[in-house]
């Protein structure tokens, strides 16, 4: 399984935490949708996240457009962890670097 | 929109925005996109959210949908590799099948000619392999080797070789690992109800090392029957076996009355046993020690192994020095050489050159017949543009579609290829039976490496033939909408087409010219004259069995009785027996002593008859002072008949009559009374040798075999003669040789058979190039109706439309005729040996062949254009 980028684990970590709709990602991860979106339809393809329309009705009754949400899938959730686990680790090596700042 | 107006005009904004960017995406996702974009742009516009920063936030459609554009792009190129890389050829193959089968035509055209094409290659192939290239089937064949005679100065050879020389090879060469020869036993089966000649051979010992035998019956010759006491044996044929002996297992042990003698049957020849050179009856193993052979007079075929390491020239120079002093010891007559060659060498004769003529001709002709098949691709192809232009918009790849029409030219050259090997089959049987004297015939047959060369040819087919109109097709890209209703393409046919229809002409040319040579020189050949008159006079051979008439005294006695008793017949005009008759085989020659001989001559060998009186007139030979007369017989003054040839040579400007000469044979004095127009003894293409004819009753030695010429009325048949002789004799041996006309007849059947086949493969290059001039213009013309029918509503002449599409069909012809023509010229030095009393830039045959190609394109082209000249302009204009 390939490695995630960093932005990458950043959407996936958004739709983990619940922001489903693309816009939502956008305002958790602060990414541009000129990035969100491409990834999003990136890991739609390989197979990370999975997608739906949102139900007909409430759309339909307000006459607007439906939403479309995102979902992890087993390998998305797989690859967030291994993601954390990498971001963990990275920590480790700049918590001293912050750690000093902190202390300084 | 709940909320301000900004937003619902920030919405719009972003909104009409993501309807742009859309336009990036294929029809099928537009949709959904849109709607995903836009149910964003609306949650953010309607929860109040800032109206600038949403609508940059639109901005992000755009790489999103370019980003998804590209992807698409990518992976649709992806699958289109991905699905041409995944085997299709089993579909490829089944499709063009079912296309194939769809037209019938086409496809029978195709697979006709493909047939032809490499029907006649593989059949002409397998006599090249098994008589040319194939190794001898003998054990280290590529080192045998034969031995001749020869008269240099008199250019006569190869005759059988001394026993002399024999016995010094064998006992003393140091280069040759076994040295054998055999000789004729030409013996009558006799103790039989229906005695007849057999044509057996008497083999040495070291034969079986050189030849070895598998016998389908029975044993082999072994060291014990060659000893001079052993009981007599023989090895019987497997066809003397079948007919004699009604092909039963119990033969052997059995008798064989040969000559009245007895021989013990030990074994049966394998089926279609020959000697290398040779066809034997029987065998008989030759017991005679080394001692006897030394001094003995008889002559042999030799043949013998070299050693490893030893050369062909090594032992041409030891068998040089055993001559030389043959010669020096006086047991041979100064011109007299013995020569080596390689045995393959000399079985082929010169049968070499013509072989590989004839390969060279049915190559052309297999050319000839790709270039229709890639033509008739090519015009299929141009009606198939659209269904490419259709294949190519669902995406193939070039690679497929060159793929696809391979996968047709190969159905077309597999079951072409199944054809060809039928007719291939028909043919070498047809070969055969055609010219039964080819070498090593028997060998001839579909072998593997046939077999092989058949399909190699075949996939060579599929790739010349297909590759073409495969790679014109995907030239460039072909635009759907550049196809007409009718699916064809302004046509691009332009040159490729008629080149190739040039180059047929071309090779057709060369091969019609050939055959035209051949055919010339044929007819000259035919109408040689012989030197005596090809009436029907009957030839029959008469055995002598040694048995019945012991002496010479009673041979001659029989002869005479023989020839007085069909001389009475009704219905005889004439009848004589001789030991030979010109042209049916045989031959006798005699050294002439050099005291009497013009001093310029050297050594001299003549040709020599002993004939009975009544040989001239009955076989219509002119002659000078008169012929033998029964009073010519032993003990009288010996007579000479002389031919003008020998005259010419021993007594230039004077009259023979009265001169004296003298032969090797015992020293007498002979007295020439007669002087007969020379005969073409030996072949009609042959020169004729100086001839010597004594009278059979003067000849004194003993003579087992006569041949009879009887020249009668139209009412007499062969029946009525043989009971005449068994009136006289009753247990001889007859054996008809049919009429002097098909003795003839039979010398020309090597040249006819050149004929016959080089003749076959120029009509079927003629009408293959023609087909293909036709095929081309034809097709031109129908996919030009539409212009033609604008013409003639413009005006035109129907008579200018033919001119105008003969001329189009005709160029190419005459490039091809003109190229052809400067071919032939180049090449037909190749037939000179072949040729008969012209050469080989024979001016009729330039002359007349280009005539009738020029005929035969000239028709070829008529039709199309009188089809061009009748289009209905109405209906070729709508119809377009």
């Amino acid at each position: 399984m390939a490695r995630i980028t960093h932005n990458g684990a950043l959407v996936l970590r958004a739709i983990a935490a619940g922001y489903r709709y693309g816009f939502e990602i956008m305002d958790f991860t602060g990414l541009a949708s000129g990035t969100a979106y491409p990834i999003l339809r990136r890991y739609e393809a390989a197979g990370l996240v999975e997608s739906s329309w949102e139900e007909d009705g409430p759309a339909d009754r307000e006459g607007r457009p439906r939403r479309r949400y995102y979902q992890l899938s087993d390998q998305g959730r797989e690859a967030l962890g291994e993601a954390v686990a990498r971001l963990r680790a990275q920590q480790r090596v700049f918590a001293e670097a912050l750690g000093e700042d902190h202390s300084g | 929109m709940k909320g301000p107006n900004s937003n619902r005009l920030g919405y719009a904004v972003a909104s009409s925005l993501v309807g742009l960017a859309a336009r990036l995406l294929p029809q099928a996702r537009r949709a959904d996109w849109r709607e995903e974009w836009r149910g964003e742009l609306w949650h953010a516009f309607s929860r109040g959210r800032s109206t600038a920063g949403t609508v940059l936030r639109s901005l992000g459609c755009l790489p999103d949908a370019w980003a998804i554009h590209r992807r698409r792009r990518f992976r649709v190129r992806q699958s289109r590799t991905h699905i041409s890389r995944r085997g299709h050829m089993l579909e490829d193959i089944r499709f063009a099948v079912r296309l194939l089968v769809k037209s019938p035509g086409f496809t029978a055209a195709a697979v006709l000619t493909l047939a032809l094409g490499i029907g006649v290659n593989t059949a002409i192939f397998s006599v090249v392999h098994h008589v040319l290239l194939a190794p001898l089937p003998y054990p280290g064949s590529e080192r045998m080797v034969a031995l001749g005679t020869y008269m240099e100065n008199q250019g006569i050879g190869p005759m059988m070789v001394s026993g002399g020389m024999l016995a010094e090879l064998r006992e003393h060469s140091s280069l040759l690992e076994a040295v054998t020869g055999y000789d004729y036993a030409e013996m009558d089966l006799t103790g039989v109800a229906e005695p007849r000649s057999l044509n057996g051979k008497s083999i040495f010992p070291e034969f079986l090392s050189l030849v070895p035998i598998e016998p389908h019956l029975g044993r082999v010759f072994e060291e014990g029957d060659f000893r001079a006491e052993a009981e007599p044996s023989v090895m019987i044929g497997y066809a003397l076996w079948q007919g004699q002996l009604g092909g039963r297992r119990d033969a052997i042990g059995k008798q064989l009355e040969l000559n009245g003698d007895a021989y013990s049957i030990i074994g049966v020849l394998p089926r279609g046993f020959r000697l290398p050179g040779a066809e034997a009856d029987f065998l008989l193993p030759k017991r005679t020690s080394s001692v006897r052979l030394r001094e003995s007079r008889g002559f042999y075929w030799v043949f013998g192994r070299l050693k490893e390491g030893a050369t062909l020239e090594q032992l041409a120079q030891e068998v040089d020095r055993y001559q030389q002093a043959r010669i020096d010891a006086g047991q041979d007559g100064p011109n007299f050489r013995v020569h080596v060659a390689d045995l393959h060498e000399r079985l082929l004769g010169s049968t070499r050159r013509p072989l590989m003529m004839l390969w060279g001709a049915v190559g052309v002709v297999f050319l000839i017949a790709c270039a229709n098949v890639a033509n008739l691709l090519l015009s299929r192809l141009v009606r198939r543009k659209r269904e490419a232009a259709v294949r190519a918009a669902l995406g193939a790849g070039r690679g497929r579609l060159i793929r696809q029409f391979l996968a047709e030219s190969a159905v077309l050259s597999a079951v072409g290829c199944a054809a060809a090997l039928l007719l291939a089959f028909g043919s070498i049987a047809l070969l055969k039976k055609l010219e039964p004297s080819l070498p090593r015939l028997d060998e001839v047959r579909l072998s593997l490496p046939v077999l092989l060369f058949t399909l190699g040819l075949a996939m060579a087919t599929t790739f010349l033939a297909g590759l073409i109109p495969a790679l014109r097709t995907s030239e460039g890209g072909v635009a759907l909408a550049s196809c007409s209703r009718q699916g064809t393409l302004q046509v691009r046919q332009g040159r490729l087409q008629p080149a190739i229809n040039a180059a047929q002409v071309a090779l057709a040319v060369i091969l019609l010219i050939g055959a035209g040579l051949l055919l010339h020189s044929f007819v000259r050949l035919v109408s040689v004259a012989p030197g005596f008159e090809v009436r029907s006079a009957m030839a029959f051979g008469v055995g002598i069995p040694h048995y019945r008439y012991p002496e010479p005294r009673r041979q001659m006695a029989l002869i005479e009785g023989i020839q007085e008793r069909v001389s009475g017949l009704p219905g005889v005009r004439s009848a004589t027996l001789a030991d030979l008759l010109p042209l049916a085989g045989g031959w006798s020659r005699i050294g002439i002593k050099e005291d009497l001989t013009p001093e310029h001559l050297g050594a001299l060998v003549a040709s020599v008859q002993s004939v009975m009186p009544g040989y001239f007139r009955t076989l219509g030979i002119a002659l000078k002072g008169h012929d033998f007369s029964e009073q010519d017989r032993t003990g009288s003054e010996r007579v000479v008949i002389v031919d003008s040839k020998f005259a010419d040579l021993f007594w230039p400007g004077q009259d023979p009559l009265g001169q004296s000469m003298r032969t090797k044979r015992d020293g007498t004095l002979f007295r020439v009374v007669g002087v007969a127009e020379s005969v073409r003894f030996y072949g009609l293409a042959q020169d004729m040798e100086p001839t010597l004819y004594f009278p059979l009753l003067q000849d004194g030695g003993p003579i087992s075999f006569v041949r009879m010429a009887v020249a009668g009325d139209a009412g007499l048949t062969a029946e009525d003669v043989r009971s005449a002789i068994q009136q006289v004799a009753p247990d001889v041996p007859i054996q008809s040789l049919g009429t002097m006309r098909s003795i003839v007849q039979a010398t020309l059947s090597r040249p006819r058979f050149n004929l016959i086949l080089v003749g076959f493969f120029a009509a079927t290059a003629l009408i293959l190039a023609a087909v293909g001039i036709f095929g081309v213009l034809a097709h031109s013309v129908s996919l030009r109706t539409a212009e033609i029918g604008v013409r003639m509503a413009l005006g035109a002449d129907t008579r200018r439309i033919l001119a105008g599409v003969m001329r189009q069909g005709f160029l190419p012809a005459a490039a091809g005729l003109l190229l052809g023509l400067a071919a032939s010229f180049a090449l037909s030095g190749l037939l000179a040996g072949q040729l008969f009393g012209i050469s080989p830039s024979d001016p009729l045959t330039f002359l007349a062949i280009p005539g009738i190609l020029a005929l035969v394109a000239a028709f070829a082209c008529y039709l199309p254009g009188r089809r061009a000249a009748r289009v209905d302009p109405v209906r070729a204009l709508r119809a377009e």
